[in-house]
């Protein structure tokens, strides 16, 4: 039998195993963390284009995080208290995806023309309104190339939470390895990749259609 | 309108920008500040609105010290020109235009209303482009939309720090045009701050030439050229500007030799006359002596209610002259920028040799284009002074001798 007709078989044999995954890993594991981090990410980076301060502390931090294996990451989490489970995948996958948005963040609100920010304030509009009607706008499309970064990586990073108890499609990925089935880790990475290359596409349209018009017309 | 006290600024790292200022920029004003970069003066129009504040110093606008009223409440009321337009890429020019209405809350019709009118008073159809987006118009488009944004809540004080140094130079002379059009009809208070000398000659009714921080000279563009106060006033009007060309044409080229004159005794009635059998409209008035007194010229004695008995009472007296000698182009250049009808040619004891107009580049173009061989004595001679460049002259005859290029007068502006 070929792998095809044995992945085949699996797959049509244990639908609902292979859904389940599929779902833990969209919703719990890349949605969740996700989400968590845009609602950090962004406000931390717009502080940091207001603070000295926080500009090298957190932007700093973000970065060493990123640099830390994410298997020594989740052990460090499980042995930290918070057990084995969904937890320290979802505070691993969280933490990896700050960076991204955070970064991108804060570059696109510091790469607006400085002309343009020197105009806005200079006919009387408030630091307030200069970030919601001017930086922020002009910002959108690179916040959301950040944010695509995170979500893509994040569901390769999510396999991993199954070396933890986290489930997800990195269950049949194990599971395969361990049996020294090839049918199965497909069934869970095949569904990964297609997954990733899904989720980016998307958001890469996501983030043309709420470019500002003004900005999409080049310069 | 505005006053600056004492002012004085200093960078954190020690740059003195700005070096005990003092000025008074009056209400309907339009004055240009000019020097070498690092004189100060884009800080000094900064201050103003307070993107910068004085270090020491007070600064008034209307009266009220700037760093008592809140610095949002300043700023929606001064309007602000840049260089790089800073139009927000994102808003549609409506919106860009009626930005600090909305501001300041004004109702979403009346912005619409103001919108409209600002765009038909540039000649920019609404309907074409207030749904635009900045980045589908021009250079010079975009400007032009800056400078109307700045206009549109109807501030008393516009500051615009060099609006039109990164155009091409057609669309800036074209800009220029424009704002000096707006400004005769609106009459704000404004303060451009350029380095273009030619722009500040063209625009300004003062030009401020400043010079590490300090104010070298603050003077209308006339008496810049005429009497710059110190070498470097001198240098930095430009050497082409002012100096005599030991190859070039002089005034005595170009001068009318026999202009007409009159004494100052002359009663008012008989001075009409002559200009009426002349066909000018302005006498030289000349004392006994050949000395020059000044110039008497037709609007004005008719601007008059009271008819004054002789011409020694409305002669203007404060007159740009030329020395003999001198290049031809210094002439040229007050007419054509200071905006003088008429150069009066003297010598060194003050006697009046002839005058230069524009009907003399007419002439001086004539001979060289089209007479190269022809005496110019003859065309020299026996040629009223019919000082044809008085912008709205009145229908003064030109001399019926005048060559056949007059339209010397439109290709001037």
């Amino acid at each position: 039998m070929s792998l095809f007709t044995q992945f085949w078989q699996y797959v049509s044999t244990h639908p609902d195993q292979i859904l389940t995954a599929i779902r833990e890993h969209i919703l719990l594991l890349v949605a969740v963390p996700v989400g968590l981090a845009i609602l950090v990410a962004v406000p931390l980076g717009i502080l940091c284009t207001r603070y000295r301060v926080l500009e090298s502390l957190l932007l700093g931090a973000a970065g060493v995080m990123q640099t830390i294996p994410s298997l020594a990451l989740l052990s460090f989490l499980v042995m930290s208290g918070l057990g084995i489970g969904f937890r320290p995948a979802i505070v691993a996958i969280f933490l990896y995806a700050i960076l991204p948005i955070l970064r991108n963040t804060y570059t696109g609100i510091k790469s607006v023309d400085p002309s343009i920010k020197k105009a806005a304030k200079g006919m009387g509009m408030t630091d307030m309104q200069c970030l919601m009607l001017v930086e922020l706008p002009m910002a959108v499309p690179v916040i959301l190339a950040g944010i695509r970064t995170s979500a893509t990586m994040s569901i390769g990073t999510a396999t991993l939470a199954a070396f933890v108890g986290g489930g997800g499609l990195g269950n049949l990925i194990v599971t395969g390895l361990r049996m020294l089935r090839d049918h199965i880790i497909l069934a869970g990475a095949l569904p990964a990749a297609l997954m990733a290359i899904t989720l980016d596409a998307l958001l890469s349209r996501l983030e043309k259609a709420l470019t500002p018009r003004g900005l999409r017309l080049g310069k | 309108m505005i006053v600056f006290e004492n002012v004085t600024k200093i960078y954190p790292g020690g740059t003195k920008a700005v070096d005990g200022l003092n000025l008074h920029i009056r209400k309907g004003e339009l004055v240009v500040l000019i020097g070498p970069s690092g004189c100060g003066k884009t800080t000094t129009l900064e201050m103003i609105n307070r993107l910068e504040e004085p270090t020491e110093g007070t600064i008034y606008v209307n009266g009220n010290d700037t760093s008592k009223i809140s610095v949002v409440e300043l700023r929606r009321n001064i309007g602000y020109v840049i260089q790089n337009i800073g139009l927000l890429p994102h808003f549609r020019i409506s919106s860009n235009i009626g930005l600090v209405p909305s501001l300041l809350k004004w109702p979403k019709q009346r912005i619409d209303a103001r919108v409209r009118e600002l765009l038909e008073m540039v000649g920019m159809d609404p309907e074409v482009y207030a749904n635009r987006y900045p980045r589908e118009l021009s250079g010079g488009q975009q400007q032009r939309i800056g400078v109307l944004r700045a206009l549109a809540a109807e501030p008393e004080i516009i500051l615009m720090d060099e609006p039109f140094g990164a155009l091409d130079p057609v669309t800036r002379e074209n800009l220029q045009d424009e704002l000096k059009k707006l400004q005769a009809r609106l009459k704000k208070t404004i303060v451009f701050v350029t380095h273009d000398m030619d722009e500040a000659l063209k625009l300004g009714d003062r030009v401020v030439i400043m010079k590490d921080g300090k104010v070298v000279q603050a003077d209308t563009p006339e008496m810049l050229l005429r009497k710059p106060a110190d070498d470097f006033v001198r240098q930095f009007i430009g050497r082409e500007r002012l100096a005599v060309k030991a190859d070039g044409l002089t005034v005595d080229d170009v001068a009318i030799k026999t202009p007409v004159t009159a004494p100052p005794h002359m009663g008012l009635a008989q001075a009409t006359r002559l200009m009426q059998r002349k066909h000018v409209d302005t006498l030289m008035v000349v004392d006994d002596d050949g000395k020059f007194v000044g110039i008497a010229s037709a609007r004005e004695i008719e601007a008059l209610k009271r008819r004054p008995d002789s011409l020694a009472e409305v002669v203007q007296k404060d007159v740009a002259t030329v020395m003999q000698g001198s290049s031809a182009k210094q002439a040229f250049e007050m007419l054509f920028i200071a905006k003088v009808g008429v150069v009066p040619v003297i010598d060194g004891a003050g006697r009046l040799h002839g005058i230069v107009t524009r009907g003399s580049l007419a002439e001086m173009l004539y001979q060289a284009l089209w007479d190269s061989n022809g005496d110019g004595e003859a065309a020299g001679n026996s040629r009223s002074n019919g000082a044809n460049g008085q912008p709205p002259a009145p229908p003064t005859p030109l001399s019926p001798a005048q060559p056949p290029t007059a339209p010397a007068g439109p290709a001037s502006q």
